[in-house]
């Protein structure tokens, strides 16, 4: 039916559209969002390769990486939350105390 | 999976169990201690790893898959266990002091420590992408949420932010690249995926695919051009934390490259395409760390970008691909491991509390108010620098005679170079302990009995390990015989 | 089969290039709530039924009633400014972007002559009794360190958000006495 590339392609536009909106943007919260989106990338890949080797592990891999996923964005705004109890803002352009 | 194997492999596995273990009982515990029995919780974590120790030499036997060929159990994960455990218990050591005194809930703080050395041992027993990937994560959340534990300290905040950013960035990056292998070969099992590619696995989405594992895991060692983020992290967090980071992380991640590219990727048409990609990371590494370390105005930040430099040196031991140069990178670890975390326990100690900027001055003339401590950060900086009779230095022997032994001349004269160049910088922290005048009077450090401990284990641990390099030596080239048997 | 495909697609990837453009991070929410969704969507065409309803219920569900609560713990201005274009992140631009391409052309090259056998999509793949056999047999190991990965997050997350103890001293004073003694701030062990 719908060539495997097809979803491929589909992944990697929508992983690189995730890797630029964490390198471009400085609001904290897109930068997370746009880590969820990468990881939603490479979770449609996962599948597409499970469609292709008609292997169920694919699916398992998918299933254990929105865990991780789901915790990375709890840990991820626990550190946002504290960034902003102190400074009022979520602009890490901000974040400048450490610079070389 | 009947019960027999199961309980066979959860045997093999019960040193991990141990030290999670160890982390609930502390973290259930903290809801009754008092500020009197505080200590309570070191104790109950040194005598949770003592145990998990023992388990570890009691288990070893011969090299099994458990787990229906998720998990491991060989030498090289023993050693590498008892790398981690000794990382764990001389953390929990130099914390004792450093938690009283910063005031931080102490319960949690040692219950992530256990939890992300659970992680460590789970990478280096791993035996399928999967757990790779999942035993980096355990330990990747633990430690952003150290680099954070300072919660109303402005730099540990952004350091965790950084890291975590960063790391999660990284982790993508790695997931991918997991995915792209699990598309060509159709499995993640780090021993068939030596065996699929015999059967023609070649091809440009299969290197595309190595490719992210490398980002991905470059990332978590730090090696240049993936190193950003790691003098800011190391910088900004906590200093018994940045001890801990310097060294888990950083050695886990080593154990995964070993896993990954030595068991994994272990065809010969294979090993000549990332050899040339991590000679050029190690070359990056040894020269920008130890360039940028120079001109460091803080001895933290001095010592981040050293251990950047460091983690170069340790990538040249797997650019050999040969028996030695395994074998040295397990030395080389465990070497790095004391002669770090005893400069940041010393890091701990001079500063007193964790405001101060760590300038070089701290430490002018401890030469004479304290002469034991500045003769046991003289041996640390020697040791880093790699002065005989170091550990530093047979490290970077063993290492650098890999590299050679496999032809790669110009890597080891690169290496030997900028070590070189490394006194300079090294240098300048004891000629500022000996020759300068203190600079106030500040009253006498008094060091707890644990960092005196830790101290004290650092020390000899360099010393011995550099006079008598030989045990050391032979445990490791036991440990990565098997990854050298069952070549394609 | 492919006007369903071409629909989650394209309305996939534009709102994920909404996400990563507006100003307005409730806006952005709400279009990375319409990429898991048509990402769900995708996981059905692919005969991943299970994981389509997991997506949802946990992505669409929790994932993005976290980032909920944050967007409106967090009092954003209006207006924000991107990211300003320079050297630095035009060269990270760029290099993802390189990536990305790479990885199209590597793929379609691998991948170029295969199509799914005729019928392929009618067998069953994604169903959770075969994901529970799986799951529970081969991958019993990796299921439990997830389990210590949430665990994890769970202590540092709860962790690192809980009130300060500064705010908890304003809310309820402290009832047990320091005890008497205390080393002076000079001769604090270190």
């Amino acid at each position: 039916m719908i060539p495997i590339p097809y979803y491929l392609t589909v992944s990697a536009l929508l992983f690189v559209i995730g890797a630029i909106g964490v390198l471009m943007r400085r609001n904290a919260l897109i930068m997370l969002m746009s880590l969820e989106l990468m990881l939603n990338a490479v979770n449609l890949s996962f599948v597409a390769y499970a469609r292709l080797h008609n292997d169920i592990g694919g699916h398992v891999f998918v299933f254990l990486s929105i865990t991780v996923a789901a915790a990375e964005a709890a840990v991820g705004l626990a550190i946002l939350l504290t960034i902003y109890r102190a400074r009022e803002t979520v602009d890490v352009d901000n974040l400048h105390l450490l610079q070389r | 999976m009947d019960a027999t194997a199961l309980l066979e492999s959860t045997g093999a596995l019960l040193p991990h169990l141990m030290v999670l273990l160890t982390g609930l009982v502390i973290l259930t515990m903290d809801l009754f201690l008092t500020p009197r029995n505080r200590y309570l919780n070191e104790l109950v974590g040194l005598a949770g790893l003592l145990l998990a120790l023992i388990l570890t030499l009691s288990s070893l036997g011969t090299p099994r898959q458990v787990f229906m060929g998720m998990a491991v159990s060989d030498h090289l994960s023993a050693f590498f266990n008892v790398t981690f455990l000794l990382i764990a218990a001389l953390t929990i050591l130099l914390s004792a002091s450093y938690v009283r005194r910063e005031n931080v809930s102490a319960g949690e703080y040692y219950t992530l420590i256990l939890f992300a050395t659970t992680g460590f041992m789970f990478v280096a027993a791993a035996a399928d992408l999967v757990m790779v990937f999942l035993a980096i994560e355990t330990l990747s959340i633990a430690t952003y949420i150290l680099a954070g534990l300072l919660r109303d300290e402005p730099r540990s905040q952004e350091a965790a932010f950084k890291y975590f950013m960063l790391g999660a960035l990284s982790s993508a990056f790695f997931l991918y690249g997991i995915a792209t292998v699990y598309g060509v070969l159709g499995n993640t099992s780090l021993g068939h995926l030596a065996q699929a590619l015999g059967q023609g696995g070649m091809s440009p989405l299969l290197l595309m695919g190595m490719a992210l594992l490398i980002v991905g895991l470059g990332f978590k060692v730090a090696v240049v051009p993936f190193h950003m983020w790691a003098p800011d992290v190391y910088d900004g967090a906590p200093t018994a934390v940045t001890a801990f980071m310097t060294a888990g992380p950083k050695a886990a991640a080593f154990a995964a490259f070993l896993r990954v590219f030595f068991q994994g990727f272990a065809t010969p048409d294979l090993v000549q395409q990332w050899t040339p990609v991590f000679a050029i990371l190690a070359a990056l590494t040894m020269i920008l760390g130890n360039f940028v370390a120079l001109a460091q105005q803080s001895l933290k930040r001095m010592l981040a970008y050293s251990s950047i430099a460091h983690a170069g040196y340790a990538f040249v031991a797997l650019v050999a691909h040969n028996s030695l140069g395994a074998s040295s990178l397990l030395y080389y670890m465990v070497a790095y491991t004391l002669m770090s975390l005893g400069a940041f326990t010393m890091l701990m100690v001079v500063a007193r509390r964790e405001e101060q900027p760590y300038a070089f001055d701290d430490y002018a003339g401890l030469g004479t108010t304290h002469p034991l401590l500045a003769a046991l950060m003289a041996l640390f900086m020697f040791a880093l620098a790699g002065f005989p009779p170091t550990a530093g230095f047979a490290g970077k022997f063993y290492v650098f005679s890999a590299a050679v032994q496999a032809g790669h001349y110009g890597l080891a004269v690169i290496g030997v170079l900028t070590s070189v160049l490394s006194v300079v910088y090294y240098a300048r922290v004891i000629m500022i302990m000996y020759m300068r005048e203190p600079e106030r009077h500040q009253p006498a450090l008094q060091l707890a009995p644990t960092t005196m401990a830790v101290l004290g284990i650092t020390a000899l641990g360099i010393l011995y390990m550099g006079i008598f390099p030989g045990g050391v030596m032979q445990l490791a080239e036991q440990s990565v015989a098997l990854l050298f048997q069952t070549k394609m | 089969m492919y006007f369903f495909f071409f629909l989650f697609a394209i309305v996939g990837v534009f709102s994920a290039i909404m996400v990563i453009t507006r100003t307005n991070v409730m806006h952005a929410a709400l279009f990375l709530l319409l990429t898991f969704a048509c990402v769900g969507a995708t996981y059905v065409l692919l005969r991943a039924e299970f994981l389509a309803a997991v997506q949802v219920l946990v992505y669409a569900g929790a994932v993005m009633v976290l980032f909920l609560f944050a967007i409106l713990l967090v009092n954003i201005p209006r207006v924000m400014q991107m990211r300003q274009w320079n050297a630095q992140t035009g060269l990270a631009v760029g290099v993802a972007g390189l990536t990305g391409l790479w990885m199209v052309i590597a793929t379609t090259q691998t991948f170029r002559k295969f199509e799914l056998p005729a019928g392929a999509t009618e067998q069953a793949l994604g169903t959770p009794r075969a994901l529970a056999q799986v799951l529970f047999s081969d991958f019993m190991l990796p299921f439990e360190i997830a389990s210590l990965v949430l665990l994890a997050a769970m202590v540092g997350a709860i962790f690192l958000a809980r009130e300060t103890a500064s705010e908890e001293e304003q809310s309820a004073p402290d009832a047990t006495p320091e005890p008497a003694g205390r080393s002076q701030a000079d001769r604090q062990l270190v």
